[in-house]
């Protein structure tokens, strides 16, 4: 990190360039920054899965992440199914009951098929 | 996929339904109404399995039209059309990352506060007003880019967030040195690393060996660049961004930029939390890459980033005139030391020119980078653009493998047509 130091001084304002502004830049100048609180909505839960395996993938897969993310995921081996499903079980504590381990990776499994070449 | 090389920029390919960017947009997210809405486009990223919908602007707040990866915790994409029309990407653009769902959605700036605190002579906290007033404002231009941005081009594949190039963003962070906070409070000898903790909570079952916080080495929380950031782009940050402070570490990718940081803990120890390891680490190699399969190498948290350049004034499909001059134009970062130079190959890499660079933002900003151009013959042209750094990396045609898919860098290209 012995790169040549970029900070500016405040003072040394960003005059021209290809800065566009916020509209509701805050005047930083002077130190004088308003602070306002924030409340947001966020568009919750998300989808959840449908389709084949549907009723196996909901209860162990969608208490942390909507299922878009899963969905999106690429095709993978059964193996790297399998990792993935013990991962969510043992470093997430997912609720992945162990006899269904392998009912699950295979049901991603299908869900995801080889591109066609 | 048989549309690999529609890529646009290297960034994503729109696909025929998907309307980004613009007032047509802005008429489609209105028609809609701004909140509930459900995605009416899909964009087709330019991978298998890589068709997602894009959320109307005001679906997540404070943000404009993205590509939606996951709506629980967000995972939200800068569509690549924003690349080309801004060096600094816009607020209500800039991609949108949370590993667990229960971050907070309201902040109190009243009763918000931040400690420093651990191996420090005196402990202290800060509200707000009292960050911003005590200290000297400095600002800086920086890239945020995502450990895995681009993920979803790297082979094999690896799962993860599916990110196309749109994890990313060049913007003019203001803030106050963490080292004058640090030194304030007085680093005891013998310590060596600094803990970044935040807001962010569990939810049933996440046990707490998963709780999110990051460490940075003591020299790196040092540095002169290493920021606690209160505005992006001289506007307080999006809730999603990490309102109301985040740590900024130019150089650096974005899992250190803690979002919503409340706590700046300084230690003898690395860190041994699941997010520190295993989780970001990359293995001990040159780019961090290793071939897929390979074991017994040793594994080290992610850190500075490799360089990369983006072509933006063409997409692939376009065409240009034949015989005839024309600019080609584009951005490029250098990641964790300057850029030292952009260079363009129209015939695959056998011949490079360098390119004119632009305004100098400074060693960890964006900088954009022209360069003439006349097709000698009608016909395909494949145009590959690559960035060097000071510390001597390249962009390599291939980008490296590891098994989280990190530090993506290939060199990208635009396939037009000289007519
Ligand atoms: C207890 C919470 C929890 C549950 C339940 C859960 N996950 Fe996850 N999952 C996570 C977290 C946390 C991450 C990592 C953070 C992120 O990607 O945003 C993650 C990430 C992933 C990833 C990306 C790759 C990776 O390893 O980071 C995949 C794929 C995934 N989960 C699939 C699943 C599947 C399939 C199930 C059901 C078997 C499941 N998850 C259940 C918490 C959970």
């Amino acid at each position: 990190m012995n790169a040549r130091l970029p900070v500016l001084v405040l003072a040394a304002a960003l005059a021209g360039g290809a800065l566009a502004l916020a509209q509701h830049a805050r005047a930083s100048a002077n130190g004088a920054v308003t602070w306002k609180s924030q409340s947001v909505d966020l568009p919750y839960p998300g989808p959840h899965f449908s389709g084949e395996g549907a009723a196996l993938l909901n209860p162990s897969c969608s208490t942390c992440h909507s299922a878009d993310f899963v969905n999106g995921q690429p095709h993978l081996p059964l193996a790297t199914w399998k990792m993935e499903v013990l991962k969510m079980k043992n470093v997430f504590h997912a609720p992945v009951e162990a006899k269904n381990v392998d009912a699950l990776a295979k049901a991603l499994f299908d869900r995801h098929p080889a591109p066609a070449k | 996929m048989g549309n690999m090389d529609r890529r646009a920029g290297g960034g994503v390919a729109l696909g025929r339904r998907a309307v980004l960017g613009g007032a047509a947009a802005v008429g489609a997210a209105g028609m809609l109404g701004a909140g509930r809405a459900l995605a009416a486009q899909d964009v087709q990223l330019p991978f298998a399995n890589g068709m997602r919908p894009v959320a109307p602007a005001g679906m997540f707040p404070g943000k404009g039209e993205m590509i939606l990866q996951r709506v629980r915790a967000p995972l939200l994409e800068t569509p690549w059309e924003v690349y080309r029309k801004h060096l600094f990407i816009p607020n209500d653009q800039t991609y949108v990352r949370w590993h667990i769902p229960d971050f907070p959605t309201s902040i109190d700036v009243k009763k918000y506060r931040l400690r420093i605190n651990g191996d420090v002579a005196h402990p202290f906290e800060l509200t707000l007003d009292e960050l911003v007033k005590r200290f000297p404002a400095v600002q800086t231009a920086a890239i945020n880019q995502c450990s895995g941005n681009s993920r979803g081009f790297i082979d094999p594949r690896v799962p993860g967030a599916q990110w196309g190039n749109g994890a990313m963003y060049n913007a003019l962070w203001t803030g106050v040195r963490l080292r004058d906070l640090l030194a304030h409070a007085g680093v005891k000898p013998g310590a060596t690393h600094v803990a970044f903790h935040n807001i962010e909570q569990l939810i049933d079952p996440i046990p707490p060996h998963a709780l999110f916080y990051k460490v940075l080495p003591l020299a790196r929380a040092n540095d002169e660049s290493t920021l606690v950031a209160y505005e992006m782009n001289r506007s307080e940050l999006p809730l999603l961004n990490g309102f109301p402070i985040r740590l900024v570490v130019p150089g650096w990718y974005a899992t250190y930029w803690v979002k919503m940081l409340t706590e700046i803990t300084v230690t003898t120890h690395p860190g041994t939390g699941f997010w520190m390891n295993p989780a970001y680490t990359i293995p001990d190699t040159p780019n961090g890459s290793m071939k897929p399969g390979e074991t017994g190498l040793k594994m080290v948290p992610i850190n500075a980033m490799d360089p990369r350049s983006f072509i933006t004034s063409l997409v692939s499909g376009e065409t240009i005139p034949a015989h005839k001059p024309s600019v080609l134009r584009g951005f490029a970062f250098g990641g964790g030391s300057a850029l030292k130079s952009v260079a363009v190959s129209a015939d695959n890499g056998a011949s490079w020119k360098d390119a004119a660079l632009g305004k100098d933002w400074g060693a960890y900003g964006s900088r954009e980078w022209h360069l003439p151009f006349t097709p000698g013959k009608p016909g395909p042209v494949r145009l590959m653009v690559r960035a060097s750094n000071a510390a001597g990396a390249v962009q390599p045609m291939v980008a490296g493998w590891n098994p989280g898919g990190f530090m993506y860098n290939a060199i990208e290209h635009v396939d037009v047509q000289a007519v």
